[in-house]
């Protein structure tokens, strides 16, 4: 039986478990709003760059690259992105989940190599013990562009060197502040779909063809991890944010309770103190 | 005939220019290029350099661009730039920098020094350098 001065102990904790998580929440919006605005802000880019690609691809020169799919598919990187931080619902868990099923039911799970992105996902692999072809560890809370360069750059050296034959991000897709998705998505290698190319205007080419594919293929990749980026920060922080708003609602109601209770307890002690003074008074009398 | 096309110009932190455009030139590997209203389509790759462009008032505006896609049809112009910044907002002295630095690693050679992008780092200081030096007195 809790006495009375449990129960005010453990109320003056809920209130300072409730101040924190507030306070985090509101961290959480500031974040989710920048994260947010970037998203929107890189748009225009990333919609520019898919289609700039699509036209070039229906103009059906023959080019050949190192960043083009590849006929035989031994080694498949799946890079899985999480956050850096918990605190976030089930934000991470999910994540970790979509992972193992894509690799268990993978048409060859020996030949999925994993990339981590984020210090959660590479602790849990390690944990698992999977196989990590490469560990970028820290992700940070907000898009850079420098960040997202480095990784596309070392995601195409790894391409082009031929140890992976094939790159997949699997992410959180950025849907709405109640509403995200996980998804997985290619990056690499790019297919040149030559079916397509009848009917394509005729572009004029500068440079033709194979050298233009050159400038064009690294911005592309560039330009698909700067936009998974970009959704992943807004993910992760509406995830928080929400994490966050139910954790204060809880510590609100559990405070309700609290408060009710110790009220009733003191009641209680009041009722018992006067009943035993009207008690020894009449004894007394 | 149309005597205007419209412009933009993006980079992936944001747009830089948008509207009404009577003339641009860029830089391709080549050399300067231009182009005015009614131009066939094109895809282009642009290398460091300077890009003017006139509105429809007759105003000229000059970015200095490190590279990027150039895509024109239908008097739609898009470029998705690596970086275009304002000659006013470049940072000189760290222009300087960035040329001495990849002049170094240009020099030093071995240890796994990437020529290629060494080679584009300096190509970018220098027309940063250049940019400013000519606009600075505008």
């Amino acid at each position: 039986m809790p006495t009375l001065r449990d129960i005010r102990r453990r109320i003056r904790s809920v209130e300072s478990t409730q101040k924190i998580t507030r306070a985090m929440q509101m961290v959480a919006a500031a974040k989710f709003n920048r994260a947010q605005a970037d998203v929107q802000t890189l748009r225009p880019f990333a919609e520019g760059m898919e289609a700039l690609l699509g036209h070039f691809l229906r103009c059906g020169e023959p080019a050949d690259h190192p960043l083009l799919a590849r006929e035989e598919i031994r080694k498949r990187a799946l890079v899985v992105v999480s956050s850096d931080r918990g605190l976030c619902g089930a934000y991470n868990s999910s994540i970790f989940r979509a992972a193992e099923k894509e690799i268990r039911e993978a048409e060859d799970p020996e030949g999925v190599g994993v990339i981590a992105l984020g210090r959660r996902v590479s602790d849990f692999l390690r944990r698992r013990s999977h196989k990590i072809l490469f560990d970028f560890e820290m992700l940070g809370d907000r898009l850079s562009t420098t960040g997202a360069r480095e990784i596309a750059l070392h995601l195409q050296h790894m391409y082009a060197t031929g140890e992976v034959d094939q790159v997949d991000v699997l992410y959180t897709r950025f849907i709405s502040t109640m509403s995200r998705e996980v998804v997985v998505k290619p990056v690499l290698g790019i297919r040149l779909d030559t079916e397509e190319a009848e009917g394509g205007a005729p572009y004029i080419l500068e440079p033709p063809g194979e050298q233009l594919l050159g400038d064009l293929l690294p911005r592309v990749l560039f330009t698909r991890v700067v936009a998974v980026l970009a959704e992943v920060f807004a993910s992760e922080h509406s995830a928080r944010m929400t994490a966050m708003r139910l954790a204060t609602d809880n510590a609100t109601e559990l405070l309700d309770e609290l408060t009710l209770v110790r009220n009733r307890m003191r009641q209680a002690a009041i009722t018992r103190e006067l009943a035993d003074i009207v008690g020894s008074a009449e004894a007394m009398a | 005939m149309a005597t205007t096309f419209h412009t933009r110009i993006l980079t992936a932190e944001g747009e830089i220019f948008e509207g009404a455009t009577t003339s641009l030139i860029a830089r391709s590997r080549d050399g300067y290029f231009g182009i005015l209203a009614n131009h066939a389509p094109m895809i282009a790759s642009l290398v460091p350099g300077k890009l003017v462009l006139k509105d429809g008032n007759g105003k000229e505006s000059v970015f200095c661009m490190s590279g990027g896609l150039l895509e024109v049809r239908d008097n739609e112009l898009r470029i998705l730039a690596d970086s275009a910044e304002l000659p006013g907002d470049i940072d000189y002295d760290r222009a300087c920098r960035a040329e001495e630095r990849a002049r170094e690693r240009l020099g030093g050679r071995g240890q796994g020094v990437d020529l290629d992008r060494a080679l584009l780092a300096l190509l970018r200081a220098i027309n940063r350098k250049k940019t400013t030096e000519e606009y600075r007195h505008v």
